[in-house]
């Protein structure tokens, strides 16, 4: 009897030490993005003293700013279990229909932010349809929109590109608030607003449950297309405030401005922990990871590493990051 | 009765021809009246010089993606081969079958780097093969500082450019090409698992078969024949270009999924060679026909998504003739 009241004892003991150690690999997997975030901010702080100053923090922050917008996107419709390839062109489409209205018409500068938003909200229902309804995977569906979209921002800019905008439309980009930039105020407020949306609306929980199970979602009663239209929307609304931003930045827009911002846009969300498969992951996330990758191309920059092989860095960084997410997510 | 059997003789031909196929046709016959240059020898042997590349590449794409996976690699790997083959031709004086050999055992390597990320350390086979590509790029870019090599050898130029009975060598290889894969995927056991894989995993794994080997096979391939593309490619331009196969892993991408590979567990190499065909044909028709390219950009997205949105409804009245006769 004593025998056997030590031996429980013994395996609640040893569970307890399990649920320990357990615990601890939990806190750490939590916290390991943000801590490869801070780990590389004092290794390239340490290289160069410059990485910390105000200056630069604010500067790549400003200059973050779009691509931690656009991953938002890639991020919703990750939850759901699909891609969208089509962002890339997205951003350069609205970004364009923004500097056609500006510099061709004489509409107020608002007009130009709305109808550059209608227009991602536009490519993104299209792009729902043709996955909800016709049922195509989501990367076709969105690989065919991509081309879609860049002939039409070809054909509306045709071989001139649009420049110099007006001054209330540049502020979104290059204007500070309380001191600091607008951007960072832009990101701050849709990360806010995102955060509440996935986390305490029907549509937020919605997008978890498509993502997870699409079949459990629709027999619990989830309007499953509908939802998928709206992520789709939700989605090619904030590639366009990314396109605008951008265009306000630069207060230029050409036909190449977007593309190179479908690979970080997929690489982001996935380094921040959210799951290509769906069900998984949040805007959080996402900011870290969008970080991680601006903070090694700064770092590179400002190391004085040549260009050329800047992009052998990336790749090894988010395979290395993706391979550190996966281990960490199997122990659990 | 009669009736019942017409329809299942349309149900067999729908079934066994990809809808691609019956588009291709289409494009083909509109091509060849509105524009008189389409139909002819010259634009024939042109276009199989230039479509061996894509064609190539979609053949190996084709089994990653019946696995389920996606190569992303293939565009930026094939630039890299090229470089390495023409730094060692210019640089070392290699002998061109040599040449060849490395651009083939390069693409095989980078290929394996894939199945390795996927298939050993888990890595979701779009960002796995994301990072292949940057470090493809990255290589490709410093090994030259970003420059172009020049002044291949003479006889270098006959693998892109020569024929050999009349029919260009470029197609000769990827018929080669096509042959293997086909075989691969139809007469091997590997053929076999590389369909189950996609199909179920699971089973193929508690069958008792080493299911990551094949995982890894398949990109290897992919590897392989991006490998194959590179030396039809820098013979072709008789220079290797460090960012020329940059976009190229979306174009195979699109003819693979119009061949026919929707989802994972399906597609077959007709069915990329079809694909392939389609886009390179769509392209081709378009330039003869003189339209500007910002709309050819628009056209080509346009008639990708309606072709495969077409080949998708097709396949679905099949499965449900195919449900009602079972009744």
């Amino acid at each position: 009897m004593d025998q056997q009241t030590s031996k429980k004892g013994e395996e609640v003991v040893k569970s307890q030490s399990r649920n320990e150690s357990n615990r601890v690999w939990k806190y750490i997997s939590r916290f390991s993005r943000i801590g490869a975030l801070v780990l590389l901010g004092v290794a390239i702080s340490l290289l160069n003293p410059n990485f910390l100053k105000i200056s630069n923090i604010i500067n790549v922050l400003r200059q973050a700013a779009p691509q931690i917008i656009i991953s938002f996107g890639m991020t919703i419709i990750f939850l759901t279990g699909g891609i969208d390839l089509s962002l890339g062109s997205v951003v350069t489409l609205t970004s364009v229909i923004a500097g056609y209205f500006l510099t061709q018409t004489s509409l107020p500068w608002w007009c130009a932010i709305a109808g550059a938003m209608a227009v991602g909200a536009l490519s993104g229902f299209i792009t729902g349809q043709l996955i909800a309804f016709v049922k195509l995977p989501p990367a076709v569906a969105s690989y065919g929109m991509l081309w879609v979209g860049k002939g039409i921002a070809f054909a509306i800019m045709g071989a001139s590109p649009f420049f110099s905008f007006a001054d209330q439309f540049r502020h979104l980009g290059r204007g500070y608030f309380l001191g600091i930039p607008m951007p960072i105020w832009i990101v701050l407020v849709i990360a806010l607003i995102l955060g509440w949306l996935l986390k305490y609306t029907t549509l937020g929980r919605s997008l978890y449950g498509i993502g997870a199970n699409p079949r459990a979602a629709k027999a619990s009663g989830i309007k499953v297309s509908r939802t998928l239209v709206s992520a789709y929307m939700l989605s090619g609304t904030l590639a366009a405030i990314g396109g605008i931003i951008l265009a306000a930045r630069l207060n230029a827009v050409d036909q190449d401005l977007g593309a190179s911002f479908l690979l970080p846009a997929i690489a982001s969300p996935v380094m921040g922990g959210t799951s290509m498969a769906g069900g998984q992951g949040g805007v959080g996330g996402t900011i870290i990871g969008s970080l991680i990758m601006i903070v090694v191309t700064n770092g590179m920059n400002l190391l004085g590493i040549n260009s050329l092989w800047q992009q052998l860095v990336t790749g090894v960084v988010v395979v290395l990051s993706v391979w550190l997410d996966v281990v960490m997510r199997k122990r659990n | 009765m009669k009736f019942t059997n017409r329809k299942k003789i349309f149900r067999l031909i729908l079934e066994k021809i990809p809808t691609v196929f019956w588009i291709l046709l289409l494009m083909v016959i509109y091509f060849s009246v509105s524009s008189s240059n389409f139909l002819t020898l010259g634009n024939a042997i042109n276009l199989s010089r230039q479509g061996a590349i894509l064609l190539t590449l979609c053949l190996g794409v084709v089994v990653v993606k019946i696995t389920g996976g996606m190569d992303l690699s293939n565009g930026a790997v094939m630039s890299l081969c090229g470089m390495i083959m023409a730094w060692a031709l210019v640089n070392l004086n290699v002998p061109v079958y040599l040449a060849i050999l490395i651009s083939i055992i390069m693409g095989i390597i980078l290929g394996t780097l894939n199945g390795f990320f996927v298939s050993i350390l888990g890595i979701p086979s779009f960002i796995a093969t994301l990072g292949t590509q940057g470090i493809a790029v990255g290589l490709s870019l410093g090994m030259n500082n970003g420059n172009v090599i020049a002044g291949l050898p003479k006889v270098f130029y006959e693998i892109g450019n020569g024929s050999i009975l009349g029919i260009p060598c470029p197609l000769w290889i990827s018929l080669l090409v096509f042959a293997l894969t086909n075989l691969i995927l139809t007469q091997t056991p590997l053929g076999v698992y590389i369909y189950a894989l996609g199909g179920n995993e699971e089973a193929l794994k508690l069958s008792g078969k080493p299911a990551w080997i094949y995982k890894i096979l398949a990109y290897s391939y992919s590897g392989l024949t991006a490998g194959i593309a590179a030396c039809i490619l820098t013979s072709r331009n008789m220079a290797a270009q460090p960012t020329v196969g940059s976009g190229m892993e979306f174009e195979a991408f699109a003819g693979v999924v119009l061949g026919g590979s929707f989802i994972a567990g399906k597609g077959t190499a007709i069915g990329a060679v079809l694909g392939a065909l389609f886009i390179l044909v769509l392209r081709n028709g378009l330039n003869l026909l003189g339209i500007p390219t910002y709309l050819q950009l628009a056209i080509f997205g346009t008639v990708l998504i309606n072709a495969i949105v077409l080949s998708t409804l097709v396949e679905r009245w099949v499965q449900k003739m195919r449900d009602e006769e079972r009744e």
